[in-house]
């Protein structure tokens, strides 16, 4: 490899002291600008938003010299033109303008150096904004490798910026990255150009100058292509593809929820006997751990699918998978990249709704999050089982192939997934109507993924839930707990039926009558607001302390309980229901705003209600 | 390589896979055209067919060294030159 580095007529100015600097790194996506940004903070970095937007504000520090530099990944762009929101953060952030980040020393543009002639147009672009910029030509290795060749003292002469050839997943040639921050280097005088299109003619009489040869096309990405976009072998593949990620996460996530499940109670129960007061007891156990265990467990899965969300992200595939599903997605209004997060949604909307970053349309990455939590999640599960079981007689309906059983679990998939796309049909055509923007797909060249990207996004994903849902889950399940511990009975936390949650159900038991449901269900739709199943604890719970249902099962006592149409409304209201609050605080923190998960809410607790209103109508009249 | 036939205009949309051409016209609104301009579509500039999805749409192309699909309702409003109709996917 040629030497890293080469720095022209740099005037050197003493470096302010006690002051960190900051630097952004910019470039357009799948330039390895992330990868990057990883090897240089490792765990010294933090996400959060822009403040009133979506863009995802990514941050984190490395040392230079005993000195701390704060660098800013800003998310990847093409272009300087502020068209999308991505875009607009970059400028603003270029040019200081953004709120909260501070004046940039610096800006560290990473480029790939396999396909410079797209990417020059954005270079001079941003070296025009005159701010001291080095040049990474990122992936020198398969650069060089592959026969591409470069001068970069000349490329560095042409831009008036340095040039350094470095690799970020090897590590090599960052200590040019180093050498330009020690020095701080003045702005170099630059020809500001006025069309794009002067850019590109000036971009390829520059890569001329620079005796610019491209790498050849990478022979794996043609051949693997040819195998994963085959018409018949495509299709075959995605469904393998998709089935295994599918059945890691229920094979692999699911025991490990268990696992996480039955620790968390031993925990509990443990803590409970060495906690004497009885008030704090409840208070720690009941209200606090119960209801962050009942989110925790869903954690590992969330985790299994991110890993196999980031390895299908880094290899390539994802962008061939959306490539193959788009035809599909299409018929709904969406496009192909909607298609993995909904898929997700399956096993967790909260996953899902993460993974709908790598949608850059902004209408259909929210056409993608409001639907999402239609698709049937595994928090659903052991709702549907309790309520299939007790009121479903098991009997044939296709042979033995299809139980009447599972056909109505079937069934209920099949009813989240059509709501799901008659909502984003509606979404689609009105609110969320697209511009004239087309959809416009970059198959990126088939990489080996890093464990180190994958395992600090599943740091990052975990600390997110943790976090986000976490504290809301805190705050919901503390009040759910006071409302059971309220008001007390000769100092002592009444029964279930006469605490104040109770009384909330019973008063609004005539708005839940016409769904065939009584106070008992009322007062699970309102437990069940931190995770949907804890309506199964709940309902045991109230079944087990009152004296006319205590000896039976909670099966039992619900079938003596419930009536069957109320059942089958119960039913389809937890089909449908916004019954989630981590869903509710992903979404706010991904839209950045409470009006979307608020909206979310209330849309689909009136889709739930007049769903199981009906459905109670009709079985009534018809039993 | 080398042997040009007679320029024919025709529509991305219609082009083959190991087809290329030289973008001539993108009759689409000026901000769209900004939008595709990000990813290398402009006039001048030399685009390659690589392949179909396998339901047929979209399509990949391969323009400035990168691979970049467009579904065809875009590709329809791409007017393009044939550079030549003998040229070969080569390695």
């Amino acid at each position: 490899m040629p030497p890293s580095t080469t720095t022209q007529e740099v005037r050197t100015s003493p470096a302010e002291p006690q002051r960190v600097r900051t630097v952004a790194l910019i470039g357009p996506p799948n330039s390895g600008k992330s990868t990057l940004f990883n090897r240089l903070t490792r765990l010294r970095q933090s996400v959060g938003n822009y403040p009133g937007i979506t863009v995802e504000h990514r941050s984190g520090s490395f040392l230079v010299q005993g000195e701390q530099v704060r660098v800013i990944d800003l998310p990847g762009v093409y272009s300087l033109a502020p068209f999308s929101e991505d875009e607009c953060v970059a400028v603003d952030v270029l040019k200081g303008r953004m709120a909260g980040t501070p004046v940039l020393d610096a800006v560290l543009l990473v480029l790939d150096a396999t396909n410079l002639t797209r990417q020059l147009t954005l270079a001079i672009s941003v070296i025009a904004l005159g701010l001291p910029t080095l040049v990474l030509l990122n992936m020198a290795d398969l650069f060089a490798k592959r026969g591409g060749t470069i001068d970069p003292l000349k490329l560095a002469q042409e831009l008036g910026a340095p040039v350094a050839l470095v690799s970020a997943t090897q590590g090599t040639g960052l200590d040019a990255i180093e050498r330009f921050l020690e020095q701080n280097k003045e702005i170099t005088q630059f020809p500001i150009l006025n069309g794009p299109s002067q850019s590109r003619s000036w971009a390829s009489q520059l890569e001329r100058r620079a005796g610019y040869r491209s790498a050849l096309p990478a022979q794996w990405t043609r051949r693997l292509d040819a195998l994963v976009l085959h018409r018949i072998w495509g299709p075959l593949i995605f469904i393998v593809v998709v089935g295994a990620v599918f059945q890691s996460v229920f094979g692999l996530g699911q025991p490990l929820s268990n696992a996480l499940q039955n620790l968390l109670n031993l925990v509990g129960q443990k803590a409970a006997v060495m906690i004497a007061q009885p008030f704090l007891r409840s208070l720690l156990l009941d209200g606090i751990w119960k209801g962050v265990s009942s989110v925790l467990i869903f954690l590992p899965q969330i985790l299994v699918l991110f890993l196999f969300i980031g390895l299908l992200e880094d290899s390539g595939y994802l962008a061939r998978a959306a490539l193959i599903s788009d035809r599909t997605m299409r018929s709904v209004g969406l496009n192909g990249k909607a298609f993995i997060p909904l898929l997700s949604a399956y096993a967790c909307a909260v996953p899902a709704i993460m993974a709908t970053r790598t949608i850059e349309n902004k209408r259909d990455r929210l056409a993608t999050i409001l639907i999402a939590p239609f698709m049937t999640c595994s928090a659903r599960l052991p709702v549907y089982t309790l309520l299939i079981s007790a009121f479903i007689p098991e009997h044939p309906v296709i042979g033995p192939l299809l139980g009447s059983r599972a056909l109505a679990m079937l069934s209920l998939y099949v009813l989240g997934f059509l709501v799901a796309i008659g909502t984003a049909k509606i979404l689609k055509s009105s609110v969320l109507k697209s511009a004239s923007i087309p959809f416009v797909l970059e198959l990126p060249e088939y990489r080996w993924p890093t464990w180190q990207s994958i395992g600090l996004r599943l740091l990052d994903r975990g600390r997110v839930f943790i976090q986000q849902v976490g504290t809301v889950i805190l705050v919901v399940s503390l009040a759910i707990w006071a409302l059971t511990y309220l008001p007390l009975q000769y100092g002592q936390p009444p029964r279930l039926e006469h605490s104040a949650i109770a009384r909330v159900g019973q008063f609004i038991e005539p708005v839940i009558q016409p769904l065939g449901f009584n106070w008992k269900i009322g007062v699970g739709l309102l437990t069940s607001v931190v995770a949907r199943e804890v309506i199964v604890g709940t309902l045991g719970t109230l079944y087990a302390t009152d004296p006319s249902t205590h000896s039976m099962s909670l099966q039992t006592a619900l079938e003596q309980d419930l009536a069957f149409p109320g059942a089958m409304a119960l039913l389809i209201f937890f089909a449908f229901a916004m019954q989630c609050t981590s869903t509710l605080a992903v979404v706010r923190r991904e839209t950045n705003s409470w009006a979307w998960p608020a909206i979310q809410f209330v849309y689909m607790s009136s889709v739930a209600y007049v769903g199981a209103m009906v459905v109670n109508h009709l079985l009534t009249r018809l039993t | 390589m080398g042997v040009t036939t007679t320029p024919v205009r025709s529509v991305l949309a219609d082009l083959e896979p190991g087809q290329a051409a030289v973008i001539d016209e993108i009759a689409l609104p000026p901000e769209t055209q900004e939008f595709l301009r990000r990813f290398g579509f402009s006039p001048g500039v030399e685009i390659k067919v690589s392949r179909r999805a396998p339901f047929g749409d979209p399509t990949a192309y391969r323009i400035d060294g990168a691979e970049i699909a467009l579904r065809a309702e875009t590709a329809r409003h791409i007017f393009v030159v044939s550079l030549s109709s003998l040229e070969k996917e080569s390695g």
